[in-house]
């Protein structure tokens, strides 16, 4: 009785613990769900505000950043759009749909000349990809 | 008889038989035949709906969506402080090479007009129509060393009252090479297919477009871009003795076309569709 008891005691926070991770989760997916299915629409101004929400649960999440700089970039924002694709990269590197959104983004910029000095760091390891 | 084999006629088609077996001979064969189908055969209902759920979820439930964004590229000049043009009749750069094609004089005004067209599609930019600039530039005698001038472009642009005067020069010539292709064929006599090949004439037309952007007021070359364009024909050698007689001009006025709406896209600011990666 009590090895199960020992069993189980740590096991129960765990459980609780994961449940509300779970929930927080379950909230952060349905927001990123709305927000692509708003993008798809080109309903950007909807979409950056559901992953503007997402970034208030979770202000590390990776995926949000590439999504958000996509919307910035859409609506023509140029700075917000490099700097969220900016911390993308930096939170996840080796994952390639955000090295490449944010190569082109750099692209465009060097190519519009809008800001040179941004479009600087499109290195060549970058421009062999895909 | 056999109990799973039984072999009926198809009425009215003569020669064709249906072969019908029973399930449980199917069953026996299966089991017989692959242990793969033996193992599908013990699986149950709810293995099999899970099986094709994961699957179906593997197949359809990709991460990542694709989604066309719109981005406004920018000219490559300042086309807020270059807005109006004269375009220049373009001069031949001839060649002392036997590789030169000898195209009509004309073909230098029928290029800038291209030019005229491409840029008077865009609303910011304002161009000098052709007839005024042909007008205003009788007696003048326009040669490529002119594109080298700033002085004198910026005179012209003075003269035409814009901001910018555009000019521009040609190359045109064409290489021909002998090429082998190779495919197969089949041999009556060896009953099988063969490597073959086939001679030919590949001719190469290049045109190599020379565009100068003078401003009027700055008084500096803004821009001296190259666009070489080139087209490929295959000739046999009467094919090719034709191309050498007929006149070219058509093949220039394509490439020429293709150069000219390069270089009209990265004047004119304007939008492009491009394809980002939004992650679900």
């Amino acid at each position: 009785m009590t090895i199960r008891l020992l069993f189980w005691l740590p096991i129960f926070p765990l459980v609780v613990l994961g449940c509300a991770t779970s929930q927080n989760q379950a909230t952060i997916e349905q927001y990123n769900q709305f927000a692509v299915r708003s993008a798809k629409l080109q309903l950007w101004n909807e979409a950056i505000f559901r992953w503007q929400h997402i970034l208030e649960i979770e202000p590390q999440n990776a995926k949000t950043y590439n999504n958000l700089g996509v919307a910035y970039e859409a609506l023509g924002k140029i700075d917000e759009a490099i700097e969220a694709y900016k911390r993308a990269t930096e939170l996840d590197p080796d994952n390639k749909f955000y090295r490449f959104n944010y190569r082109k983004c750099r692209l465009h910029v060097q190519r519009s000349r809008m800001k040179p000095s941004d479009a600087d760091g499109v290195d060549a390891t970058d421009s062999s990809e895909s | 008889m056999q109990p799973w084999n039984r072999v009926n006629r198809i009425p009215g088609q003569n020669g064709l038989f249906r072969l019908r077996m029973c399930p449980q001979s199917i069953h026996q064969r299966i089991r017989v035949l692959s242990p793969l189908w033996r193992w599908c055969g013990n699986l149950t209902a709810s293995g099999l709906m899970v099986l094709i759920s994961l699957s179906l979820y593997c197949g359809c439930g990709s991460s990542v969506t694709r989604v066309p964004i719109q981005i406004q590229v920018q000219s490559m000049i300042d086309a807020n402080q270059y807005s109006s043009f004269a375009v220049l009749p373009f001069i031949e750069d001839e060649r002392s090479d036997s590789r030169h094609i000898k195209v009509d004089e004309e073909i230098g005004r029928d290029l800038s007009s291209l030019m005229r067209i491409g840029l008077g599609r865009h609303q910011n930019f304002d161009v000098v129509s052709t007839n005024e600039t042909l007008r205003m530039l009788t007696g003048e005698t326009l040669n490529v060393d002119l594109l080298s001038n700033v002085d004198e472009l910026v005179r012209i642009g003075q003269y035409f009252e814009v901001d910018a005067v555009i000019g521009g020069s040609y190359t045109f010539f064409a290489v021909s090479e002998p090429r082998r292709y190779y495919g197969e064929r089949y041999s009556r006599e060896l009953q099988r297919y063969v490597t073959d090949y086939q001679d030919y004439l590949q001719k190469t037309y290049v045109l190599s477009l020379r565009i100068v952007i003078a401003g009027v007021d700055t008084e500096e070359i803004i821009r001296d871009d190259r666009y070489d364009r080139r087209a490929v024909e295959a000739h046999t050698t009467g094919s090719f003795l034709i191309s050498e007689i007929m006149p070219s001009g058509g093949v220039l006025k394509n490439l020429a076309k293709q150069a000219i709406s390069e270089f009209t896209r990265q004047i004119a600011p304007h939008h492009e569709i491009e394809e980002r990666f939004l992650v679900r």
